[in-house]
C-alpha cells in the first residue's frame, strides 16, 4: 500500500512537475468576485455577473474573476485567501452571509480592498453597498395594485431581515395607495435560491386566489408559475420581460455595473475610501424594469410620474403617517423614516398579511 | 453469466493495483466530462494538484481540510477493526460542535484562553462520546443495527442544530441569520505556523492518530479489539468482554468526531452555524476504507482527500471551471476507488 502512494507520488511529479503557479504579472487591478449562487441562476447572482461583464467591458485597466456557489462560512474565507494569494486586491462578496468571513480576513491582508454587498460591518480597507431597491419595489408595487382585480397578491421572500422586509413594505406602501383594498401575503422561504421553494409558495398564492406574484428570491421559478396559472407576475434582479412578456408586469432590476465601475476608477485614481454605498434610482444602480404587454397607457404614465418625482427627490416612499400591520402608528405625519431604521425594519406596515418569526 | 467468486487470499500486487487502476480509470472518466464542456483536462488535472501540494501556501490549506479527516477516520478505524460500523460521525461531529460552542458562546469573552480552550476541548469529546454511546448501548443490551442507529441520529444532531441556530443561540445582532455571536478571542485555538490556517487542532490529531495506532496494536485492549473483529463468537468464549469493549470503542469514536467539531468551529469558523461542514463524518468512512483501516495509511488517504477538497476549491479560480465539474471530477474518482473495492475480496468469473 505504501508503494502504491509512492508511486502515485511520482506518477504524478512526472507529470506536472513542481512548476508552481505562475500568473503573468501587469498593471491591471485584478478584481474577484463571489457568488452565493450559480452565475447563471437567472436572478441575483446572475444580475451582480452582468455588473462583473459591464465592468471588465467599460473599464480597460481591470481583470476580473469569479466564484460561484460559494458556501458561507469557512469555505467563503479559504476561497477569499486563495484570491490574495494569487494576486488579487480587490474582493467583491455578494451575499450578507460572507459578511464575517470578508471582515475575518480583512483583517490580515490591510492592503486588499474588500466590499461587501447587504452588510453592515466594515473596516479601513472593508466598505459595504447596496441599492435603495425600495424606490423600484413601491413602482412596481403601484402597477400590481392598479392591476390586481382579486386585490390578494402573493409576496415569495427568503429571509425575514431588514433588506426583504423593506422591499414587501415598499411594495406594499405603492400597492395600498392605488388600491386601499390590496393585502399582500408573505410566506418565508428561508433561502435564497431555492427555485422548489419558491415555485410551490407561488402556487400557495394561486391557489388563495392570488392574481399577481411578486419575488424577493433569486430564482424565476415564482414567475414560471404565475404564467402557467395565467396571473402576473412581478420580476425581480433582473429584467426577463423578454423570457415572459405576458406576465411580467414590470421588474426591479439592480445594475451593479455601476458600482463596481465607480469603484474600481476609484480605486486607481486612489481616492477610493471606505463606506456604505447606499444608492437609488437617481444613481442607476436600480431601476423598474420594462413594462409588460398588457399594462396600460394610465398605469404606466402614473408610475413614471411618481418615478420622476422620487429622482427630483420629491417624493418619499417612506413619509408618514404610515402604521405597521398591528395598527401602531411608525412614522407621524410630516416625517419620514431615517436611513437607519429603514436597515433596520423589523416590522410590516399595515396591508400585509404574514409575521417576522423570533423577532 | 458473470458471477462474483470470493478471493481466498489477497496478495499484495492486487492491494496496490486495485486502487491504482480504479483511480485511473476515474481520472480517465472524469477527463471525459471535462473535455465534454471544452477545457483541457490535463491542463484542470495539473492545476488540481498544484492547488492542493504545489506550495507551502497550499499545501497547509490542504493540512487545514486533512485535520478533521484525520480525527474522525482515527477513531472511526478503531470501530471498524471489531465490526462495529459507525455511520454516525457526521452527528458527533456536530454534538462536538454544539458541546463545546456552548462554552465560547456563553461564558465571559474575557475567560482566561486556557480555560476557555480547555473546556471546549472536554465539551467536544463529550459531546461526540454521548452521541455515539446511545447507539452502542442500544446495540449492546437490545441488539439494534447500529448502522441504522448511528445514520439517524445524524439526522437529530443537525436538527438540534439547527433547534438552537435558528432559536436561542441565534445572534440578535445578525439580523435574523441563523449565526451565533462570533466566538471571542479566548475561544480561538492558536494558529502553530503563523500566515496559515493551521491550528493546535492539527497536533490533536495527528496525536490522536498515534493513540489509536498504539491502542491496537500495543495494548490488551487493543488485541481484544483485533480478535472481536475477527470472530465475536470466540472472544466471548475467550473471556472478552465484548459488550464492555463495544461501548469503550465507539465513545472513543465518538469523542474523536465531536473533537474534530470542536477543532472546526474554535480553530476555522470562529462561529457556530448550521453549515459547519460536517460531510468530513461522511468523506472519513471512505478515508477509513481506502488506508485498509491502517492507522498510519490514513496519515497519507487523509491528505490526499484534504488535497481533493482544498485543490477543488483552487481550480474554480484558476481554471474558471464551474463549480459543477468540481463536484463531478471529485465524486467520479471517488466512486471509482470505492466501487473498485469490490475486486479486493472478489473476482469476476464467467459461467455458462
Amino acid at each position: 500500500m505504501k508503494q502504491f502512494f509512492g508511486l502515485l507520488l511520482v506518477v504524478f511529479i512526472v507529470l506536472f512537475g513542481f512548476s508552481g503557479i505562475s500568473n503573468a504579472t501587469d498593471n491591471k487591478i485584478k478584481a474577484a468576485f463571489l457568488y452565493v449562487g450559480p452565475h447563471n441562476d437567472g436572478g441575483w447572482s446572475q444580475s451582480h455577473d452582468e455588473g462583473r461583464i459591464y465592468l471588465q467591458k467599460h473599464v480597460p485597466y481591470v481583470d476580473t474573476a469569479y466564484s460561484e456557489t460559494v458556501p458561507e462560512g469557512a469555505p467563503c474565507e479559504k476561497i477569499i485567501r486563495d484570491y490574495i494569494h494569487k494576486g488579487y486586491k480587490v474582493i467583491f462578496g455578494t451575499s450578507f452571509g460572507f459578511m464575517d468571513s470578508m471582515y475575518n480576513v480583512a483583517k490580515d491582508y490591510p492592503d486588499v480592498i474588500f466590499e461587501h454587498c447587504s452588510g453592515y460591518k466594515t473596516r479601513k480597507n472593508m466598505g459595504t453597498y447596496f441599492g435603495r431597491m425600495y424606490q423600484a419595489d413601491y413602482l412596481s408595487g403601484i402597477v400590481a395594485g392598479m392591476m390586481t382585480k382579486t386585490n390578494y397578491i402573493g409576496f415569495v421572500a427568503p429571509f425575514p431581515i431588514p433588506e426583504v422586509i423593506r422591499e414587501i413594505n415598499s411594495f406594499t406602501i405603492g400597492a395600498r395607495e392605488v388600491n386601499p383594498k390590496v393585502e399582500v401575503h408573505v410566506i418565508w422561504t428561508n433561502s435564497w435560491f431555492n427555485p422548489v421553494k419558491e415555485r410551490s409558495a407561488a402556487n400557495t398564492f394561486i391557489a388563495n386566489k392570488a392574481d399577481i406574484i411578486a419575488s424577493g428570491c433569486d430564482s424565476p421559478a415564482s414567475i414560471e408559475g404565475a404564467k402557467k396559472a395565467h396571473i402576473y407576475a412581478i420580476g425581480y434582479d433582473r429584467d426577463n420581460h423578454d423570457k415572459f412578456p405576458k406576465t411580467i408586469l414590470t421588474s426591479r432590476i439592480w445594475h451593479w455595473g455601476v458600482f463596481y465601475t465607480k469603484a474600481i476608477e476609484e480605486i486607481k485614481k486612489g481616492t477610493w475610501k471606505s463606506e456604505q454605498y447606499w444608492g437609488g434610482l437617481k444613481d442607476g444602480i436600480v431601476s423598474l424594469g420594462k413594462f409588460g404587454d398588457t399594462v396600460p397607457e394610465k398605469v404606466k404614465k402614473y408610475v413614471l410620474k411618481r418615478q420622476k418625482e422620487i429622482i427630483d427627490g420629491k417624493f418619499k416612499v417612506f413619509a408618514g403617517p404610515i402604521y405597521d400591520n398591528k395598527g401602531k402608528l411608525r412614522v407621524k405625519k410630516g416625517e419620514e423614516l431615517s436611513d437607519k431604521d429603514k436597515l433596520s425594519m423589523q416590522w410590516f406596515v399595515k396591508g400585509v398579511v404574514g409575521t417576522i418569526p423570533n423577532k | 453469466m458473470l458471477y462474483f467468486e470470493k478471493r481466498k487470499s489477497v496478495s499484495k500486487g492486487l492491494k496496490i493495483s486495485i486502487p491504482l487502476v480504479s483511480l485511473i480509470i476515474g481520472v480517465l472518466f472524469g477527463a471525459l466530462a471535462i473535455a465534454i464542456v471544452g477545457i483541457n483536462p490535463y491542463d484542470v488535472y495539473k492545476s488540481l494538484f498544484l492547488s492542493a501540494f504545489g506550495s507551502w501556501y497550499v499545501f497547509s490549506e490542504t493540512l487545514v481540510s486533512a485535520t478533521p479527516l484525520l480525527l474522525i477516520t482515527a477513531g472511526l478505524i478503531l470501530v471498524f477493526k471489531m465490526g462495529v460500523w459507525n455511520i454516525g460521525a457526521y452527528g458527533q461531529y456536530i454534538m462536538g460542535a454544539i458541546f463545546s460552542s456552548y462554552f465560547a458562546i456563553f461564558l465571559p469573552p474575557d475567560t482566561s484562553k486556557p480555560l476557555m480552550l480547555l473546556l471546549m476541548f472536554f465539551g467536544g469529546l463529550i459531546g461526540g462520546a454521548i452521541w455515539a454511546i446511545i447507539p452502542a448501548i442500544l446495540k449492546v443490551f437490545w441488539e439494534v443495527n447500529e448502522v441504522i442507529t448511528t445514520l439517524l441520529l445524524n439526522y437529530i444532531a443537525l436538527y438540534v442544530l439547527k433547534f438552537l441556530m435558528y432559536g436561542s443561540w441565534r445572534n440578535p445582532t445578525s439580523y435574523g441569520f441563523p449565526l451565533s455571536k462570533p466566538f471571542p478571542d479566548s475561544a480561538q485555538l492558536p494558529i502553530i505556523f503563523s500566515h496559515t490556517r493551521i491550528t493546535l487542532g492539527f497536533v490533536f490529531a495527528v496525536i490522536a492518530v498515534l493513540l489509536i495506532w498504539f491502542l491496537i496494536s500495543k495494548t490488551k485492549f487493543g488485541y481484544e479489539v483485533r480478535v472481536i473483529g475477527d470472530n465475536p463468537t470466540a472472544a466471548k468464549y475467550a473471556g472478552i468482554n465484548v459488550n464492555k469493549n463495544i461501548i469503550i470503542a465507539m465513545a472513543i469514536s465518538g469523542a474523536l468526531a465531536g473533537l474534530a467539531g470542536m477543532v472546526q468551529v474554535s480553530g476555522i469558523i470562529h462561529f457556530l452555524q448550521v453549515k459547519i461542514n460536517a460531510n468530513y463524518g461522511y468523506t472519513s468512512i471512505i478515508v477509513a476504507w481506502i488506508s485498509y483501516l491502517n492507522p498510519v495509511m490514513c496519515f497519507i488517504t487523509s491528505v490526499l482527500f484534504g488535497g481533493l477538497e482544498s485543490g477543488g476549491y483552487s481550480i474554480q479560480i484558476s481554471m474558471r471551471v464551474s463549480y459543477g465539474i468540481v463536484g463531478l471530477i471529485e465524486s467520479i474518482a471517488l466512486f471509482s476507488i470505492v466501487g473498485a473495492q469490490i475486486f479486493l475480496n472478489y473476482k469476476l468469473r464467467w459461467r455458462k
